[in-house]
């Protein structure tokens, strides 16, 4: 743009100047040619009025043609008479004719002076002729003056114009240069600005007091206020980004976005890992079938972009890295013909609804197996049938022994319920171990005899704990009558426990924090190995075919598990077929040693 | 003159419905092997009437490309790339059909009544071959070379296992004869998984003809494999553990 003003304007200058310089030069010209006419005027009439006083005019005419020679100025005066012979010329003799000369043919015609000009080829300039008759004569005067004297005076006026033309081009040229930096740097540190703005490099500021145009002064203004809005956005824009990047691949369910077509145009970590495929889909765009496996998943996302359908939840079985899982899919709709697909796996809470549907059928069904058989029981003495008295006995026997099943089994899953939703004191009382085992020996000594059972308590340190005593008490409990019920008679059931310091400081009052593990060995007929995993899970019972008369609830091992749990324990089973089963339970709790 | 744009749209759509195709047999081996395990009837015949389906989607590719051919008569890579497709695509299709076999293998090892203890080994054939598969589509998506040669050079392994299998199997039926007729059916489902694995070793080899243009038996060697990807690691842990037969809840 620079560049541009520059030139036009030195081109308009130049233009003027020439303009000014040939309009000079032709004026100069035009006043010396009218000098030049009025002197030969002067110099005819004053010949022609000297003709009448003196006689010899060629005299006259030698001695104003010397004087003119000596200021250098080659004056040519010829004396033709009307016949056009040539009586006197200055510069040559014995000439022909000037009859036929413009000048000479003019006056003869008219009477009046006549002029002309001519380029002289002998001279080689323009010559200056004035033609005049001497009044009452036959004499005609001609005057020639060369009209390359007046040329010296327009030259020297055409040098001092284009002179002064050209330092006024320099001057100009210069000042303009000056004015147009002037004008053109705020403008070209505006656009250095802006183009590190839109490459985005951070943002420069222009500095406003330093530009001295108020029209510039403006312009920087807005422009600072752009680039702070500008540079307000981007952060807070990559705020927002890092954000959802974080949350998104933060995010432990697959999230996947697919485009009109299905095809997957984006994926976090969670759902490559998921689906095992570590392709880029910016780089390499895949359809969504290759991950899934399944239409349905397709079909919807392009009815719900095409607007066909608003339903957005879908439920699918979908192969994965980690098997076979139920997925729960959201799709929302995105701007622009895309859809983002939500993979929320379900699988486990599936597992825990079937779970909790499976616990309260088999409720059921233990409740109903006694009641069964109670009623049918009062059916028949209700019938009235004739019964032998022992009949009778019997009868009312087996609805006592029923009613107690059920009995137990209520108060089984009292127990259960009560572990589950009671969270651990932490501030229990210590009390002693060895003294609660016997209390509990001691219950359950009559109905070991009975089976012919006998319980033993090895040689365990006496210790103190501090744990919820019924807990510990419904522990054992269950152990030793585990271990009574399935014994062979004549067998023993050996009650032990040992502590071992933790190191775990999850009490604030540092207390001796130990594992305490039970061990209830018996020596009866044993679990087979496929079932010793599963004897801890409520109602599990071995080998349900043969237990048609099943010996307890089916609960207590589950309540040892769940008591075990709550004390961030653990339970684990040793067992070999016909040589007896040992069961370990370990509780984490504050353990002092008995003094 | 070709018309370039419209002959790209044509060879995307291709390549789509390869992907698919190749989904489909992936998913169809998956299916089978899972109907095995689980004797599970139901997806057995679920496999089985789900070939019509690859058949179909086979001879519709076949078409599109010849058609792709006959009208734009692509040239240098376009062409191979085409060609590439149509020897891909009955290698999957292939691959589905050995899929529906074990399928019926199944159903005749259900229909037998036998219980019998599927070796350790043969899942881990499975676990190969399905890796195998998916880790080719991988390959044929991203165009993946690297990832191809790898392909190829896991089917030596499957091999090695296999032959280790047969033995085994073959062991069994001695000691267990009333288990024979349904370990013959094991024999058959290995047979028809190391053909698929030959069919996969195939796809491999012609996306290195894709990407390449030369053969991989031309190549006197199989390029060193990069050990510096990481992206198939549980593969690694399958080579280090040959004994270990539950994968499935790696990743």
């Amino acid at each position: 743009m620079r560049k541009k003003i520059t030139l036009i304007v030195i081109i308009v200058l130049v233009i003027a100047i020439l303009a000014t310089s040939i309009m000079a030069v032709s004026e100069a010209r035009k006043m010396n040619r009218t000098t030049t006419r009025n002197h030969v005027i002067a110099i005819t009439n004053w010949m022609t009025t000297e003709f009448s006083q003196t006689i010899d005019l060629s005299k006259i005419a030698k001695r104003l043609v010397s004087q003119y020679v000596a200021r250098d100025i080659p004056l040519r005066v010829t004396l033709i008479k009307t016949s056009g012979d040539v009586i006197f010329d200055s510069e040559a003799e014995d000439l022909e004719s000037h009859l036929m000369r413009p000048e000479v043919q003019k006056v003869l015609k008219s009477g009046q002076p006549a002029e002309e000009i001519r380029y002289s080829k002998t001279l080689g300039y323009d010559l200056y002729y004035y033609a005049a008759r001497i009044t009452d004569s036959d004499l005609i005067v001609r005057i020639a003056y060369p009209l390359s004297l007046e040329d010296d005076t327009v030259r020297s006026v055409r040098t001092h114009v284009l002179l002064i033309g050209l330092i006024s081009i320099l001057l100009m040229g210069g000042t303009l240069a000056f004015a147009i930096h002037k004008i053109t740097q705020p403008i070209e540190t505006i656009t250095e600005s802006f183009e590190s703005l839109a490459s985005g490099i951070a943002a420069t500021r222009i500095e406003e007091v330093h530009q001295v145009y108020p029209e510039m002064r403006r312009l920087s203004v807005s422009y600072n206020r752009m680039a702070d809005t500008l540079e307000e956005q981007q952060s807070s824009l990559r705020q927002k980004q890092s954000f959802l990047d974080a949350l998104v691949e933060g995010l432990s369910s697959p999230i996947v976005v697919v485009d009109d077509k299905a095809d997957v145009i984006f994926i976090n970590e969670r759902g490559m890992q998921t689906f095992r495929r570590f392709i880029d889909p910016v780089k390499y765009p895949y359809p969504l079938f290759l991950l899934t496996h399944d239409d349905k998943i397709s079909e919807r996302a392009i009815e719900i972009m095409s607007g066909q359908t608003q339903e957005r939840e879908l439920v699918r079985t979908l192969t994965t890295s980690e098997g076979m899982r139920s997925y729960h899919l959201t799709l929302s709709p995105l701007y622009d013909h895309r859809v983002a697909i939500l993979f929320h796996d379900r699988t486990a809470e599936e597992e825990a609804a079937r779970l909790r549907s499976d616990f309260v059928a088999n409720v059921t069904h233990e409740l109903r197996t006694p009641l069964t058989s109670i009623r049918g029981m009062i059916d028949t003495l209700r019938s009235g049938r004739v019964m032998k008295e022992e009949q009778t006995e019997r009868f009312l026997q087996l609805m006592d022994v029923e009613s107690e099943r059920l009995e137990r089994l209520v108060s089984d899953l009292l127990v259960l319920s009560d572990i589950e939703q009671n969270a651990v004191d932490l501030n229990e009382d210590y009390f002693d171990l060895t003294e609660l085992a016997n209390e509990v020996m001691t219950q359950l000594e009559p109905y070991a005899t009975e089976q012919e059972i006998s319980l033993k308590l090895s040689d365990s340190k006496r210790l103190r704990i501090s744990a919820s005593r019924d807990h510990v008490k419904q522990l054992l409990m269950n152990l030793i009558d585990n271990g009574i019920k399935y014994n062979r008679p004549g067998g023993t059931v050996t009650v032990s426990w040992s502590a071992f310091d933790t190191h775990v400081k999850t009490f604030a009052d540092r207390r001796n924090i130990s594992r305490l593990t039970f061990s209830v060995e018996d020596n009866g007929i044993g679990i087979p190995e496929a079932d010793q995993s599963r004897i801890f899970e409520r109602f599990y019972r071995i080998d349900r075919s043969r237990s048609q008369e099943p010996k307890g609830t089916g609960l207590g091992l589950a309540i040892v598990k769940h008591i075990a749990l709550l004390y961030n324990g653990e339970v684990s089973v040793r067992s070999r077929l016909g040589i007896g089963t040992t069961i370990y339970a370990s509780l984490i709790i504050p353990v002092e040693n008995q003094v | 003159m070709v018309n370039r744009l419209e002959f790209q749209e044509d060879l995307s759509a291709i390549h789509r419905d390869m992907i698919r195709l190749g989904s489909m047999a992936e998913t169809a081996i998956n299916k089978a092997m899972q109907a095995l395990r689980e004797s599970n009837a139901v997806l057995a015949h679920e496999v089985i009437q789900g070939d019509d389906a690859i058949d179909t989607l086979e001879r519709e590719i076949t078409q599109e490309c010849v058609r792709l051919i006959a009208r734009q008569q692509p040239r240098a890579s376009d062409l191979r790339d085409i060609t590439a497709n149509m020897k891909l695509v009955t290698d999957l299709e292939r691959i589905a059909d050995h899929a529906e076999e074990i399928a019926n293998s199944t159903l005749a090892i259900i229909d037998s009544g036998l219980a019998i203890q599927i070796p350790a080994d043969f899942h881990m054939v499975n676990d190969l071959v399905t890796r195998m598969l998916h880790e080719a589509l991988d390959a044929y998506v991203s165009r993946d070379l690297a990832l191809a040669y790898h392909v190829i050079r896991t089917r030596d392994r499957i091999g090695f296992v296999g032959q280790g299998l047969l033995k085994l199997i073959v062991k069994t039926m001695q000691e267990e004869q009333g288990s024979i007729p349904a370990l013959v059916q094991l024999i058959l489902v290995t047979n028809h998984l190391q053909r698929a694995a030959d069919h996969t070793q195939n796809v491999a080899e012609w996306i290195v003809y894709h990407l390449r243009g030369t053969y991989v038996s031309e190549l006197k060697d199989l390029p060193d494999e990069d050990l510096s990807d990481t992206r198939m690691p549980t593969v690694e842990q399958v080579n280090e553990s040959p004994s270990s037969s539950d994968m499935d809840g790696e990743g």
